[in-house]
């Protein structure tokens, strides 16, 4: 492992790798602030720019990109309540009151320094973590991985809430179907329509840019945010953001919640499909529940616990959504997913064999996570009011700036006009659906996996002579099937369960 | 019929029926690979499997519309402000979409973004032409003579200079 970190050290430390993390955090601050914009977006927007490097530092900057936006959507969830990310809005909670309290330059400080522990904290445990997965997965035959793309498919539909599953697994199921146009393992074109454009399938790049960067642009047109952005922009000129420093009290005061929710943040950003909000609610749950009486009364008012807890539980929890990628190979999320697309264009495969085939990839993205802790912490928190001030252009430039930027990052990879219009098809497409209130990202994921997801279940029905008998013969494929028969129907039984309680209880 | 459609979980689980059904015929006529037959896998399979199951799901979802009282109607959604500018916009992007050949990078883009700046209600006009114009030959700038990429200057330019 030693020798591991060395190399990712030795690649994280180049010149040009940092100037990658540097970039991405500052691209990913701004564009993480942008209400309706998250990390999703913002690494979506920066795929195009990373085409030109080698995988390494293309990686590192879209780690830069994603740590920088979950930054971002803290900063304006605690200067002016909006909430950039859905991670940030129990930051939100006790953030904005502890700011409109005339202390912003202590809660942004707060977030920061929880960012940095849980993130620290959050890698350590991935160095450990990563490798000894890893070890274990390699014993695994394409029958295992069928299964865990089937687990990754399902297991994102499982956690996507009340009222959502069905409508989550539909989407998956229509991301799978997505992916099936264009030549098949076989040789075969399928769903081509005879039209050229499609004999290589849906480029990913359209695909994310479209549903994400595309449809939030215009959905904040149609949620006329014009005029809260200006007010917004009022709002910020009267933050004061006064000191950086904390107190030894606070200090004291918030280390063990930072401790308890890393760990935890760091294990629900394990499990494919909790992610970040829900590490982030649980976080702030638990240390309310653990607090004194006296500091439960300041919950909601601006308790530096209440702050701390969510942003380290949810900067944990997105380092934690590295491990099934890194090691299995399958997203824990839409922003992980968003990143498997981009290593597999790179002919990177993600998974068990990535540290031993691509050891500098690997290591060095994990280094480099820490680095952008680092540089959040240290260049980031002092510019911040500086970059808040960024918020200020009005959406009127920033709308269509961002929906040229995202017409011209697929221009600028295939050079082809046909497919900027598939792109707006997609696009309103995606919008429609996103109005209807159905969620993309399943959508988005089903797609990514659904290339591979096939070329496993291929590979396997031609080691098992074409019978299916592999799906409970094999002990681990038959154990994560069963895991993910529970991830659906246990959510789904609770739903039930609650329904038949309060109309009993009624 | 329309106070049918009024219901977003059911409009929706009615558009990806109707994809799923267009989805399954056409998958239908996805040619065979002899070799494929011998595992009982061809290249239909998975389409054939996916689009059973998203019809069945589809169908689920529209059953269950009736009963849940948690999904809001579509008619909310015309409440917005938004729908003229968006609805612009899109057509805007259409139009630059379909002239990018014609009018080439540089002036395709700036006068989608100079239309697009005020459509959503700049009125500041040389502010403007000089957000939309200085971006866009920055980043041609960028692009052609720092990247060293090709981008096309539009049929237009060409008659234009023969």
């Amino acid at each position: 492992m030693l020798e591991g970190i060395l190399i990712g050290l030795n690649t994280a430390f180049t010149p040009i790798n940092l100037m990658m993390v540097l970039i991405g955090c500052f691209a990913g601050t701004f564009i993480g602030m942008l209400p309706g914009l998250g990390p999703v977006s913002a690494i979506a927007l920066m795929i195009p720019i990373t085409y030109g490097l080698d995988p390494a530092s293309g990686l590192i900057l879209i780690a830069g990109v994603y740590y920088g936006a979950v930054f971002g959507g803290s900063t304006s969830a605690i200067l002016i309540n909006a909430p950039g990310v859905s991670g940030a809005v129990a930051t939100a909670f006790d953030g904005y009151p502890m700011a409109q309290s005339g202390h912003a330059g202590k809660a942004l400080a707060i977030a920061a320094y929880s960012s940095f522990a849980g993130g620290t904290i959050g890698a350590v445990l991935l160095l450990l973590f990563v490798p000894f997965l890893a070890s274990i997965s390699l014993s695994f035959q394409s029958s295992e991985y069928f299964a865990l793309m089937v687990f990754g498919c399902t297991a994102v539909a499982a956690f996507s809430g009340e009222g959502q599953v069905i409508k989550a697994i539909l989407m998956t199921l229509v991301g799978l179907m997505l992916a099936t146009i264009g030549e098949d393992p076989s040789g075969a074109q399928r769903l081509t329509f005879g039209n050229p454009d499609l004999s290589d399938g849906i480029s990913f790049l359209l695909l994310s840019m479209a549903t994400f960067a595309l449809a939030e642009a215009l959905s904040v047109v149609l949620k006329g945010k014009s005029k809260s952005n200006q007010n917004e922009s009022q709002q910020l000129t009267k933050v004061n953001f006064n000191s950086l420093k904390l107190t030894r009290r606070e200090v004291n005061e918030i280390a063990a919640p930072v401790g308890r929710s890393s760990l935890l943040g760091f294990l629900v950003g394990i499990l494919p499909g909790a992610g970040a909000t829900i590490a982030s609610f649980l976080g702030y749950g638990m240390e309310r529940n653990l607090a004194s009486a006296d500091q439960k009364k300041q919950f909601g008012k601006g308790s530096a616990i209440g702050l701390a807890a969510p942003e380290t539980a949810n900067n944990a929890a997105s380092t934690g959504s590295f491990v099934p990628l890194l090691t299995l190979g399958i997203p824990g999320s839409a922003t992980t997913a968003i990143m498997l697309g981009a290593l597999l264009s790179y002919g990177v495969q993600p998974g068990p064999r990535l540290f031993i085939d691509n050891p500098t990839v690997f290591w060095s993205v994990i280094v480099s996570m820490y680095v952008g802790n680092i540089i959040l912490l240290v260049l980031n928190l002092p510019l911040i009011p500086y970059i808040a001030r960024l918020l200020q252009v009005p959406s009127q430039f920033l709308t269509p700036i961002i929906l040229f930027l995202s017409l011209m990052g697929v221009y600028l990879v295939s050079f082809n006009p046909a497919e900027l219009s598939i792109m707006l098809v997609v696009g309103v497409v995606a919008l429609a659906f996103r109005i209807l209130d159905y969620p993309l990202a399943p959508m988005l994921l089903g797609f990514i996996l659904g290339g591979m997801l096939e070329d496993n279940l291929r590979r396997a029905l031609l080691i098992w002579d074409g019978t299916y008998d592999f799906l409970w013969q094999r002990p681990i494929t038959a154990s994560i099937l069963l895991v993910t028969v529970a991830t659906l129907l246990i959510p789904s039984l609770m739903t039930l369960y609650k329904r038949l309680a309060r109309q009993v209880s009624q | 019929m329309m106070h049918f459609f009024d219901n977003k979980d059911r409009l929706g689980a009615f558009i990806l029926l109707v994809f799923s059904l267009i989805y399954l015929r056409s998958s239908m006529d996805i040619p065979l690979d002899p070799f494929d037959s011998e595992i009982g896998f061809t290249s239909r399979s998975l389409p054939m499997f996916l689009s059973v199951s998203a019809i069945f799901i589809s169908i689920l979802l529209v059953f269950f519309s009736f009963y849940d009282s948690s999904a809001k109607p579509v008619s909310d959604e015309f409440s917005h402000i938004g729908w003229k500018p968006m609805l612009t916009l899109i057509l805007l992007m259409a139009v630059y979409v379909t002239t990018f050949n014609y009018l080439g990078f540089v002036l395709a883009s700036a006068l989608f973004l100079q239309i697009a700046f005020m459509l959503l209600g700049e009125r500041r006009l040389i502010l403007s032409v000089c957000v939309s114009l200085g971006l866009i030959l920055f980043l041609w700038f960028i692009l052609t003579q720092v990247f060293g990429l090709y981008l096309d200057s539009g049929m237009l330019y060409r008659e234009l200079r023969s």
